[in-house]
């Protein structure tokens, strides 16, 4: 425990990325968690105890003790070494942004990753004879505190970052109030199907269990591409399809849904409107947007009868494999009315975080050139009064049209061949990093 | 976000938590706020895992959303942590018996028995499993070949 506590405090004299506060909270958790395992050793020493009572004390300060070097293990990648500096603030913006007061830390892992994880403080508050220092640590986190992943500098190339917007999306989900008459036809449907799958009438509740549990993970998925969609605009249908496609397969499991529906949704929402985001993406690089644009290793999953001897081969599991397969099969049908109840939730409460086409068509117009010429997107405007930092969502907007149809043009000296333009891409990333900080210096002398 | 100061309790907490429970039931002496909290948060936990069995077991129908996931996720969190089927009976007389309890009204010797003996599993459910900080979800399945 004194080497637990020493480890703490070493990491607390580090600096984290933006300068964050989120480590510190959670630091301050592990201190205290380390803190009132002590207090339960020293009362194991008190006299007048019973071997029993003492031996519970000295059990419940292991458990403790084991729980904050699992908290020490959980903040891994949370430092300089693994996450750009920049890029914290803009990210937490999206959070204050779109009213997420959560308290917050961000941290990297050497994985293709994103993942948003919420720590309740039940896992914390209930523990009996809390010391103060927990319960002030306890008090001082907005709960449940909310761990972001995302991949280490490696991997963490700009424009990939708007998968950020899908883990808020998780985030936000849980605010918007769904119109449950919206879901009753698909509900009857599929319950119908799976109960003609199985030769089942009623369900039984182990079948409706496994049902709910994969019917909230996939529309929470889809409810997550759904914010991504409306905050990132086309970044969301890059990243999220190019993320689909490096983790490989159709993507169906018992979490999420598969991959081909998820990247054919964004790209019919790309294309919906009289002046798509698709039609602006030609008329600025004159490529023409498919669905499968840079994502053409994504499978579709097999046929319904195919699908299911596959799930009950892998699972033993033919309830499960029923649930799966005919979700898989009813599922578009409720698409519409998830993105209707985001977009509702999103234009009555924070309709200036909703990426337009026409605010895709001023950022290409103003900075897809520029940047070409090396020129970083910092600041929008044309007059001195009316220029204003550029917002993270127009950098990965215009980072990725170049990263996609511009790479070769890209006017930046490079050393020596370079036939694959990986040398350029490096180049891309450092300018798009380089707008990032420049766009938070430039946000910073606003506020002055 | 999710504002239920009791949601998901895990580890040693709902160790110490089911103990005070247990505290409770048996009339052990117990500090009035942590027993408070104790009955307050049981007879929430019992209860919204009461609701989504009858949603599950009643309703023939799937619900959109966090409202039905936080009685199904307490539902389902009860099975994970107790390692069997679950019926509503148990949990029912459970819930019954910390709404009392959270009102300082009695509770009768039939009521305690129920309530003493889900907790008492849940305990040696705890003690078999040891003191993991969230109990799994189920593993997820890739189907890609």
């Amino acid at each position: 425990m004194d080497r637990l506590h020493a480890q703490t405090y070493a990491r607390a004299q580090e600096s984290f990325p933006g300068d964050h506060a989120g480590p510190r909270k959670w630091l301050a958790l592990i201190t205290g968690l380390l803190d009132t395992a002590a207090a339960y050793i020293a009362e194991s020493q008190q006299p007048g105890k019973s071997a029993a009572e003492t031996l519970s004390l000295v059990n419940d300060a292991s458990q403790i003790a084991h729980l904050a070097y699992q908290l020490l293990n959980l903040m891994g990648g949370a430092g300089l070494d693994e996450l750009p500096y920049c890029i914290v603030a803009p990210l937490q913006r999206w959070f204050d942004d779109l009213g997420i007061d959560n308290s917050t830390f961000f941290r990297a892992e050497l994985v293709i990753n994103y993942e948003l994880r919420p720590f309740d403080q039940g896992t914390f508050k209930g523990i009996r004879n809390p010391t103060q220092s927990l319960s002030l640590a306890i008090n001082e986190i907005t709960w449940p505190l909310l761990r972001v992943t995302v991949p280490s500098k490696a991997f963490g190339i700009i424009p990939h970052f708007a998968i950020v917007a899908h883990e808020l999306g998780h985030a936000l989900a849980e605010k918007i109030v769904w119109d449950q008459t919206k879901f009753a036809s698909f509900s009857t449907d599929l319950v119908n199907r799976i109960s003609s799958r199985l030769n089942m009438s009623p369900l039984t509740p182990s079948v409706l269990k496994k049902g709910q549990e994969v019917f909230l993970s996939w529309t929470a998925e889809l409810t997550a591409d759904a914010f991504c969609f409306f905050i990132a605009g086309p970044a969301a249908f890059f990243s999220l399809s190019e993320l689909l496609a490096i983790v490989g397969g159709d993507g169906l499991t018992q979490t999420h849904p598969a991959a081909a529906l998820r990247r054919q949704t964004l790209f019919d929402r790309m294309s919906m409107g009289s002046t798509s985001f698709s039609d602006l993406f030609y008329k600025h690089t004159g490529q023409v947007l498919s669905t499968e644009f840079v994502s053409s290793t994504i499978k579709a999953p097999p046929p319904a009868d195919q699908l299911f001897v596959q799930v009950v081969q892998n699972t033993k599991d033919s309830e499960l494999a029923a649930v799966l397969t005919e979700m898989n099969e009813a599922l578009p049908s409720t698409i519409s009315a998830i993105y209707e109840h985001v977009e509702s939730f999103l234009k009555a409460n924070y309709p200036s975080s909703i990426y337009t086409p026409g605010q895709f068509d001023a950022d290409l117009n103003t900075h897809l050139q520029a940047l070409l010429s090396a020129i970083p997107p910092i600041e929008s405007g044309i007059t001195l009064k009316e220029r204003k930092a550029t917002t993270f969502t127009c950098i990965i907007n215009v980072g990725w049209c170049a990263l996609l149809t511009k790479l070769s043009d890209l006017r930046v000296k490079i050393e020596g061949p370079d036939p694959l333009n990986t040398k350029k891409l490096e180049c891309l990333h450092s300018l798009l990093l380089k707008s990032v900080e420049l766009s938070e210096v430039r946000r910073t002398w606003e506020t002055v | 976000m999710k504002t239920n100061i009791f949601s998901k309790p895990s580890g040693v907490a709902f160790r110490h938590i089911i103990e005070d429970g247990v505290s409770v039931l048996t009339s052990a002496p117990l500090d009035a706020a942590r027993r408070n909290y104790v009955v307050v948060g049981l007879a929430k936990l019992f209860g919204d895992a009461s609701r989504g069995y009858q949603q599950l077991s009643h309703g023939q129908a799937l619900c959109m959303g966090i409202k039905a996931e936080d009685a199904f996720e307490s539902f389902s969190f009860m099975e994970r942590q107790i390692g069997r089927a679950l019926d509503d009976t148990q949990i029912a007389a459970a819930t019954q018996a910390f709404e009392k309890l959270s009102m300082n009204a009695q509770i009768s010797q039939e009521e305690q028995k129920n309530a003493l003996a889900l907790l008492t599993e849940l305990l040696a459910s705890i003690e078999r499993t040891g003191p993991r900080m969230v109990p799994f979800q189920p593993e997820e399945i890739s189907l890609s070949v």
